[in-house]
C-alpha cells in the first residue's frame, strides 16, 4: 500500500513554478542559431562552389552536344561512304559492259 | 541468274528534290537486302568533314567527288527471286527523265539487264546526270543532286573493293603500257 500511495504522490499532477514557461522560452531563444550559422565555409567557398558548378554543367553540355555532333558526322560518313560504293559499283558495271560488248564485237 | 538493277544519278540542283521515287516505297517489304539513303547539303557536310580528316588515300578521293554535290538520294532493292517489282517501276523513272535538258549519254544493254546513263545540262555544264541500271534481281536509285565531276566520280573506280575497268581480254604486259599512258 505505501507503494501506492508513493507512486501516485510521484505522479500526481504538479503545478510547474512560477515563470518556469518564460525560462524555457528564453533558453530556447538564446539557443536559436543565427542564419549565419547555416552557412558551410565562408561566402566567398559558397561563390565557387556555385561558379564550379555552373562551369561544370556548361562544360558537360558542350561536350554532350559535341560528341552528338560527332556521331551525327560519323553516321553521314557512313552514308556517304555508301552511296559512292553504290554510285561507283553501277558507274563500274556500265563501264565494263560496254567494255566487253565493244571486245566481243570486235 | 536473273538480275534486275536500277541506278539513277541526278547531278543537278534540285534534280533530287524533282525525282519522286517514293513510288518505289512498296518494294522495302519485299526483300531485307534495302539501302535508302537521302543525304541532303547540311549532311554532306559534316560527313565531308571527318572524310577530310582521314588520311586514307580513297577517302581523299571521295571528298574530292563530293565536293559540289548538294543532295545524295540512294534507292536500292536486292531480291532472292526475280519479278519482285514491275517493269512500270522503271518506266515511271525513266519517265522522269525524259524532260527538257535531259539525254541518254551511255546505255549498256545486257540479255536480262540495262545500265543507263542520263545526263541533264545546264549553261553549256553538265547539270544532271542519271544512271539507271536494271537487273531481274536488283534495283538501285542513286540520285545525286550538285555540280558532280565525272572524272572525280570514275576515280572512285577501284576504290571500295570495285575492280577498275580494264579490258579483259588484253594481255597483261599491254594494259600495263596503256596504264602507264
Amino acid at each position: 500500500m505505501d507503494f501506492e500511495q508513493e507512486l501516485k504522490r510521484a505522479l500526481g499532477r504538479q503545478q510547474p513554478p512560477a515563470g518556469f514557461a518564460q525560462r524555457v522560452m528564453a533558453r530556447v531563444e538564446r539557443r536559436r542559431p543565427s542564419p549565419a550559422s547555416y552557412r558551410i565555409g565562408p561566402r566567398w567557398a559558397q561563390w565557387a562552389v556555385a561558379a564550379s558548378l555552373i562551369v561544370a554543367s556548361a562544360t558537360g553540355t558542350s561536350w554532350y552536344r559535341q560528341r552528338q555532333e560527332r556521331a551525327r558526322a560519323e553516321e553521314a560518313r557512313q552514308q556517304i561512304l555508301l552511296a559512292m560504293r553504290v554510285t561507283a559499283e553501277k558507274i563500274g558495271h556500265v563501264q565494263q559492259t560496254i567494255k566487253r560488248i565493244s571486245l566481243e564485237e570486235n | 541468274m536473273r538480275t534486275f538493277t536500277l541506278l539513277v544519278c541526278l547531278a543537278s540542283f534540285g534534280l533530287a528534290q524533282q525525282l519522286d521515287l517514293k513510288f518505289l516505297d512498296h518494294l522495302a517489304g519485299k526483300t531485307d537486302e534495302v539501302v535508302t539513303l537521302t543525304l541532303g547539303e547540311d549532311l554532306l557536310k559534316l560527313g565531308a568533314g571527318l572524310i577530310v580528316a582521314d588520311k586514307d588515300p580513297d577517302s581523299r578521293k571521295v571528298k574530292d567527288a563530293i565536293g559540289g554535290l548538294r543532295q545524295i538520294l540512294v534507292r536500292s532493292y536486292k531480291f532472292k527471286q526475280d519479278g519482285e517489282y514491275s517493269p512500270a517501276d522503271v518506266d515511271k523513272i525513266y519517265a522522269q527523265l525524259k524532260g527538257p535538258g535531259w539525254s541518254q549519254v551511255l546505255e549498256a544493254r545486257e540479255k536480262k539487264g540495262r545500265t543507263t546513263i542520263h545526263m541533264r545540262t545546264s549553261q553549256n555544264a553538265a547539270g544532271g546526270m542519271v544512271i539507271v541500271s536494271a537487273e531481274p534481281r536488283e534495283l538501285t536509285v542513286v540520285a545525286i543532286t550538285g555540280s558532280i565531276d565525272m572524272e572525280k566520280l570514275g576515280q572512285l573506280g577501284g576504290n571500295f573493293g570495285i575492280p577498275e575497268v580494264k579490258d579483259a581480254k588484253k594481255p597483261a604486259a599491254k594494259q600495263e603500257e596503256e596504264d602507264l599512258l
